[in-house]
This record gives C-alpha cells, structure tokens and sequence, in this order.
C-alpha cells in the first residue's frame, strides 16, 4: 500500500520475437526501408525545444535513439 | 503499561498530570516515548486498537479535490503501529541540499540542516531493523558506469527494512512493561483546551468509542497523528482560537505534499550489462539490483529542477534474456508506425517489436505549493470533529522536472554505453501533465504542520514546538518543510529522536 503505490506492476509488452516468421530478414528489411522517403524518419520527435534533437540522437516512438544505430538493420 | 480505553468508564487520568502526553501510536509516537527519559512520566493515546477496526479506520475518512491518486481513508492505518503496519521498507535521509534554501524554489529552506540529523542516522537504522552495510549488488560494466558521478546525477543507496518493521509487532511488550509508559488504546484527541492567555495547553479532551469523555493533562503535549491528522485536529480546535490552535498566519494544513511517483520509461541493456547480469545471478531482493541516481545540486540549480530521485530498476528477465542488444535494436526501429504496416504486410500479421529490460521510475519531490492544502469540511466524525478536505496541486515545475530529467537520463545511458532509454508517451505531450494511470502518490502525508524560522513562514520551529505555545509540540512528517525525494520514515524516525532529545533536556 505505501511507498511504490499501486501502478508499478505494469504490465510490459511481451514480445513473441523468439519466433522467426514474425522478424523481417535483413535483407528484406533493408530493401523496405530503402523505399521510405529519409525524412520520415525523423518526423516522429518530440518538442525541439527539449533538445532531443541533437545531432547524435533520434526520438523514435519515444526511444532515444542514436543515429548510428539506423545501421543496424 | 497497555490500557484499553474502551474497558474504562472513570476517568484514569483524574488528578494526574503527566511529563509528556503523546497524541499517537505510530511510528513518531511509538519512538518518542521510547526516548524520553524513564524517569518521565509518559501518556501515550492511540486512537486505533491493536488491529484494524472499521471506528477507528473511518476516521480518516474526508472529501478529496484536485489530484487523487488514493482515498484518504486508505491514506494511512489508523491502529497501533501506525504506517508500520502498511509501510514497504525503503529507507534514506534527505540530501544536504534538501534542506537548503534553493532561490528558483519558492518556500524551500528548512531552518536545519542535515548536519542537526545526522547525529540520529544510526539509531535510525537500528530502530529500523536496517543493516549495517548496504545491500545492493554490484555488477561490472553496468553499476560502475551508471553510477559513475557526473556533473549532472550522483548515485545514492537505499536501505531496506526487510522484511519491514511494524512498530506494533517489534515494541508492543516494551509497551506492556515499561513502567513510565502509560499506552491506551481506542483514545482518541477531540479537543484541547488553551489556558486564557492561549500561551499554552491546559488540558487535553479523550474519548474512546463508548461514549466515555476523559480530560487529562500533560506538562507537555506532542502530536504525533499523521500527516493529515496533526493538520485537522489543530483546525478543528477552534474554541479558543478562530483559525484553529497554531494557525495565526494561516498556514496550519497549507503546503501538503506527497511524492508523486511517475513511471517514465523503459530501456533495454547493453551486451556486456546483460553478461553481468547473467554471470552474477538474481539477488536476494528484487530491488537490490537496482540504481537510484540524485540531481546534483549544481544541475537542480542551473535547470531549476525539483529534487527527485531517479530509480532503474532492471527486470527479471534480464538475468536470463538471450536477445543481444543489437537484435533489440532493430525491434525498436520495425515498431515505428510507418514501418509496422510495411512489416506487416510480409509478415502475416502483426509483429510485438518491443521488449525491455527494465523500468524508469521517478520519485519526486514535489515543489512546495501553499494552494495545495488540507481544510476542514461540512462533515462531521463521530466525535463532532469536522472531516478532512485534501486539495491535492502541483506546479508546473514538478511534471517539467520529470520531463527534462528523463530526456537528460536516456541521453546519458546511452553515451556510456548501457543501452537505449524509451520515454513515456505521457511525459513526451507538449503539455505533459500527472495522470493517475501513470503517477501515484507515495502514501508520505508531508508539510501540513511545517517547520518554520519564524511563524511567518512554518506552524513549528526547529525544535517542533509550535509557535506561540510553550507545551505544545508536533512530530512526524507534517512538520517537514520540503519533501525531498526519498522515502519519509527515516527522517521522521531522525526528527523524533531529536525531539526526545530536546525534551529530555527541557523537562
């Protein structure tokens, strides 16, 4: 009842991602994004005004991302 | 010596006037009258009985406007024990610059400093049941670097009471056979009476459930009822006094906080934390696998911030995760919305991207706001006590605090390597506000009585007696001036042992 309130057992998302039917392959991925106009993946940040934007970072579904981690896929 | 006021119909207290009368069987008053000298003679009232009754519980029944997060007949066990009954054990004493005026918070600044508590932090941990040493694990490439000090965090270390003393359970034979301890149960406050001049308490009025009315006097009095509680019954007393007892300048119920606790995010960890993890194994507690970072006191300063503290907390699961952090990554960036549809249209269906490692939770301080307060309303208790009217309100600094201080912390875990931070979608709004599926209070009733340099600008002064009454003092932590951002028990257990101390001397 005291000191953590109630809501802390909130329930996180389960993903089945064990189960490799459900993941793009790389190669797959990558020719998908490489269909996608580049703009639009910054266009999910927040307020400028937080300064997120930095050079290095990306908001990306509220993820604080780094540029760099876009090589990944 | 255990009474049950329930069983008695003359008064007991007829004739005598004792040392020190405690108003309360909590964690205050159940320490308070353990420290006074022996050679006191001590009353101590406890309005509940030894368990939970229904009487004693709705009591603390009131009206709630403004932020509700949870009912006040829930705000605290109404038995003897107190909060002990109910609390999870987490344990620290606030931070130096806690205490101190901080000019971009406006009513901030206790008139003591930590250095008046800190001679009180190891009978703290001893009345506690705390360890010596701290608990919490360290895991290579991941406590070192998150807990590396920077300008901007510093990391502190919780202590936990586990499992978490019950004052009733650990004290309650003591309570029997000490003989200067004089405990009755089912003895509520319902008034006190003022000698003419109002300089000090004459007599206090006690009821139990049965009808019975008893007065009784005390050289000194101490309330020690709760944070609401200490706040309603001085307002209530208003015979003498129009505003009620120690409430001159209006201040009495004003200032009340609570630590709003705001889950802020998730992350997911980098390979090496996660081998960390893995090689070195669960803890014993859960909790003894997480960090909590602190705001320097140069980055509160310069960003204005409240204090809070910041909680990583990594999950089960990442003592036994076999995804590597790169495989994490490419989740994150096939769950952008743009790309779902894309992903789904070749995948059969719908793709779950996300799995973290952990969770973000912000304790807070909240900034003092004397529009947040507790008043009396039309409603009356069984006593012909008028209830309680908490308006719970925040600033607007207090949501921006969590804002900037999350976007600063994913910023940071990133840079040193542990992983990548999500922030909530909530706290992200342009407008961001506290909503009760995501910030709770901490159930820590705080700063309804506070302490203040001069009665101008608290109910008490630094050694808790309130202003203008010689006899009268308040314990626990109505009397807080600022919440800071760690658990209250502690320092409520250190402000009472220095209390004793003081009336020790005095009498």
């Amino acid at each position: 009842m005291k000191g953590e309130g109630k809501m802390f057992i909130k329930k996180t998302h389960t993903a089945d991602i064990k189960n490799n039917n459900n993941i793009l392959s790389r190669r797959k991925f990558l020719s998908l994004f490489a269909t996608l106009p580049l703009i639009g993946t910054f266009s999910i940040v927040s307020d400028p005004k937080d300064n997120i934007r930095e050079d290095e970072f990306i908001l990306v579904n509220g993820w604080v991302l780094k540029k760099r981690d876009l090589n990944v896929i | 010596m255990l009474f049950d006021l329930n069983n008695i119909e003359t008064n007991p207290f007829e004739g005598k006037t004792f040392d020190v009368c405690i108003i309360g069987g909590g964690v205050a008053g159940i320490t308070l009258a353990l420290y006074l000298k022996k050679e006191l003679n001590i009353l101590l009232l406890e309005g509940g009985d030894l368990n939970y009754t229904k009487e004693s519980q709705e009591l603390y029944e009131g009206e709630q406007k403004g932020y509700t997060s949870y009912q006040l007949k829930e705000s605290g066990a109404r038995w003897l024990g107190g909060s002990s009954n109910l609390w999870a054990g987490r344990c620290h004493p606030l931070i130096s610059t806690d205490f101190k005026k901080r000019k971009y918070i406006k009513y901030s600044g206790w008139p003591i400093s930590k250095d008046d508590l800190d001679p009180y932090i190891e009978e703290t941990k001893s009345i506690l049941d705390l360890p010596k040493l701290n608990k919490q694990e360290f895991y290579q490439n991941w406590t070192d670097k998150l807990e590396k000090p920077d300008d901007k965090y510093e990391a502190i270390k919780f202590f936990y009471s586990n499992p978490p003393t019950n004052f009733r359970t650990k004290y309650l034979s003591r309570l029997k056979t000490q003989k200067n301890i004089h405990c009755y149960l089912n003895a509520n406050l319902t008034d006190i009476q003022l000698t003419d001049d109002l300089s000090s308490v004459k007599h206090i009025t006690i009821s139990n459930y049965k009808q019975g009315v008893f007065k009784a006097s005390a050289n000194t009095i101490v309330l020690a009822a709760g944070g609401i509680e200490n706040a309603r019954l001085l307002l209530n007393f208003n015979k003498q006094c129009q505003n009620g007892i120690g409430n001159d300048t209006d201040l009495v119920g004003r200032f009340f906080s609570d630590h709003p606790h705001s889950h802020v995010g998730y992350f997911i960890a980098d390979d090496q934390a996660l081998t960390a993890f893995q090689s070195k194994g669960k803890p014993t507690y859960a909790l003894y696998a997480g960090s909590v970072l602190v705001p320097t006191e140069r980055y509160q300063q310069v960003e204005q911030l409240d204090a809070f503290s910041f909680h990583i907390r990594p999950k089960n699961t990442i003592f036994t995760t076999n995804e590597s952090f790169k495989h994490k990554l490419k989740e994150i960036l096939c769950s952008m919305e743009w790309s779902k549809s894309l992903t789904e249209s070749v995948s059969d269906g719908k793709i779950e991207c996300e799995e973290f490692d952990g969770e973000l939770i912000i304790m807070e301080e909240q900034e003092p706001n004397p529009l947040s307060k507790v008043t009396l309303g039309q409603k009356k208790d069984r006593f012909g006590l008028y209830q309680a009217v908490l308006d719970w309100k925040f600033v607007d600094n207090d949501v921006v605090t969590m804002k900037k201080s999350t976007i600063l912390f994913a910023k940071k875990f990133a840079k040193a390597g542990l992983g990548r931070v999500k922030i909530d979608e909530w706290l992200l709004k342009e407008n961001a506000e506290f909503d009760t599926k995501h910030t709770n209070g901490g159930y820590h009733l705080m700063c309804t009585t506070r302490m203040g340099s001069t009665h101008k600008d608290g109910v008490v002064d630094s050694n808790l007696k309130v202003f203008g009454i010689d006899n009268l003092y308040i314990t626990g932590s109505s009397v807080f001036t600022t919440g800071g951002s760690v658990n209250s028990t502690f320092t409520i257990v250190q402000l009472t042992l220095r209390l004793a101390e003081h009336i020790n001397k005095s009498v």
